[in-house]
């Protein structure tokens, strides 16, 4: 259990403001954190991480007290164990995708966790890539990656998939639903937008002008979204080449389907084997 | 002759090199204070550091001169309880030229602070990395082209240096007598070819210097985009 109350005065776009918080987040959980921008969240998310601090409050994690300002205790962020995923990721630039994680390692952690990491996250592929050549989801990944690294008790991601395409926000919802599980993590997700919130989110808290509203039931309580490892096999049957888009015909266990695919993907021919592959599911109206 | 024109040239460089390499170990810390300073104090001692920049070197060279001569006070003491003597010896041209190219390291690598994102400072703190390990692992190498700016210019800038020198140095061949005054020194003497041969070997130095400069900053402009 995490117990959080805290109260800072920060300057907002609309002047000043009183952000007072008090919470209370069950091991395992992940709580998504709504509102629009300039309410807090993002603060709170940084007096989490030690990174801003409170004028009072208390943050307990566990056993552990990070901060008590009555009794003066405050753990400076390098002793906190808190994975943060920044808005814009902050990957180190001079370091490759490797030298990223391997950065994170304490002192005498075994590296084999890493591979585990590598392994979920898909990261393979890119390990010798510099963070400024890669896509926006990819970096995400990383980041996501070099967080979890200390195996932190608290994961905290900031607008983790603002900056990224509908398509690319998909996946990567699912691969945190996968760390979280995977890695039994409790984590704190800040988002604007509603619909990616009641996805992934065990419960839903909504911030206002720095103030907590009551909870907003989830209206739906099952996951909303899940991994899927489905892979079906179908060959071309009829081929339209259209302006951007190859219109196919595809035979899949006798039931013809169409499809289309952007054309630049190559040359495609009447015959040709192709495999469809789903990698996340999600509950229709999504 | 040709012996001179070495041992001056040799003077030269061992002058700026170890200027440069102090104005490292000075100047990074304190460019690094400055861009975390929010003191009032601040504006004061960038204006102290920069002085030199706009300043004619005889100023500071006089004020050098005044300070350190054995006659003065502070000249005598020193003189007598560390037995440094800084007026017309190479150890007072080393002080001379650190003073005088400091603020040609420190502002740049002040820039680079600067510039560089805080985030990713606090991505490190985060990663429990302390405070000490950032700097030397995430800090200083992205700063790399300030670092390389800084010093170059500091390097340059000492090799070129002329009025500070004629001031506390003099003129003695292979304690204080550099390449910039050796060729104003064969110039009076009516010796143009020597002058030439001087002022040829330091054209083409700094030439290449800056060049070098100028292509690796492009190079890891290419390679590191912040």
């Amino acid at each position: 259990m995490i117990r959080i109350d805290l109260q800072k005065s920060l300057l907002s776009g609309h002047g000043p403001m009183n952000l007072t918080i008090q919470l209370e987040i069950p091991k395992g959980e992940l709580l998504a954190l709504g509102g629009p921008s300039g309410s807090g969240k993002t603060s709170l998310l940084r007096m989490l991480a030690g990174l801003l601090h409170p004028e009072r409050g208390k943050i307990l994690v566990g056993e552990e007290c990070w901060l008590d300002t009555s009794k003066k205790i405050n753990i400076p962020t390098q002793k906190r164990n808190i994975g943060l995923v920044f808005q814009d990721y902050a990957l180190f630039p001079h370091f490759n995708v490797r030298q990223n994680l391997q950065y994170a390692l304490e002192k005498d952690q075994a590296a084999d966790h890493l591979q585990d990491l590598i392994a979920v996250m898909e990261l393979q592929n890119l390990l010798d890539h510099k963070p400024a050549t890669l896509s926006g989801g990819q970096q995400q990944r990383v980041a996501l990656a070099r967080a979890l690294v200390r195996k932190p008790k608290l994961l905290l991601l900031d607008e983790p998939l603002s900056a990224l395409d509908p398509a690319m926000r998909h996946r990567l919802q699912a691969y945190i639903l996968r760390v979280h599980r995977a890695f039994s993590l409790t984590t704190i997700l800040v988002s604007h937008d509603q619909r990616e919130i009641a996805r992934m989110a065990d419960r839903v808290l909504r911030i206002e002008e720095g103030h907590l509203l009551k909870e907003e039931p989830l209206h739906d309580p099952p996951k909303a979204i899940g991994e899927a490892s489905l892979e079906l096999s179908a060959r071309i049957v009829e081929l339209k080449k259209e302006n951007t888009h190859y219109r196919l015909q595809v035979n899949l266990n006798d039931q013809r389907i169409e499809l289309s695919i952007p054309l630049s993907v190559g040359v495609l021919e009447v015959g040709q084997e192709i495999i469809l592959k789903a990698e996340h599911w999600h509950l229709k109206n999504y | 002759m040709d012996s001179t024109f070495g041992i001056t040239l040799f003077l030269t460089f061992k002058l700026a090199a170890i200027t440069t390499l102090l104005l490292l170990v000075i100047g990074v810390p304190l460019a690094y204070r400055l861009s975390q300073m929010r003191s009032r104090l601040k504006p004061w001692i960038e204006a102290l550091i920069s002085m030199p920049i706009v300043l004619p070197p005889t100023v500071l060279g006089f004020y050098l001169l005044l300070t350190f001569s054995p006659g003065s006070n502070f000249g005598a003491w020193l003189d007598q309880t560390l037995g440094l003597r800084l007026v017309f010896t190479f150890e007072g041209l080393v002080l001379g030229s650190i003073i005088y190219s400091l603020p040609f390291m420190v502002q740049p690598i002040q820039a680079g602070f600067e510039a560089f994102p805080k985030q990713l400072s606090e991505a490190s703190y985060v990663l429990g990395k302390s405070r000490r390990e950032t700097f030397f692992r995430i800090i200083l190498p992205n700063i790399k082209p300030s670092l390389i700016s800084g010093t170059v210019l500091a390097f340059a800038h000492t090799i070129g240096e002329f009025g500070v020198i004629l001031m506390i140095g003099g003129n003695i061949p292979g304690e204080t007598r550099v390449a910039s005054i050796a060729i104003y020194d064969e110039v009076e003497g009516m010796n143009y070819a020597m002058a030439n041969k001087y002022a040829l070997v330091l054209i083409g130095f700094t030439f290449g210097i800056l060049l070098l400069v100028y292509a690796l900053n492009r190079r890891t402009a290419k390679s590191v985009i912040l």
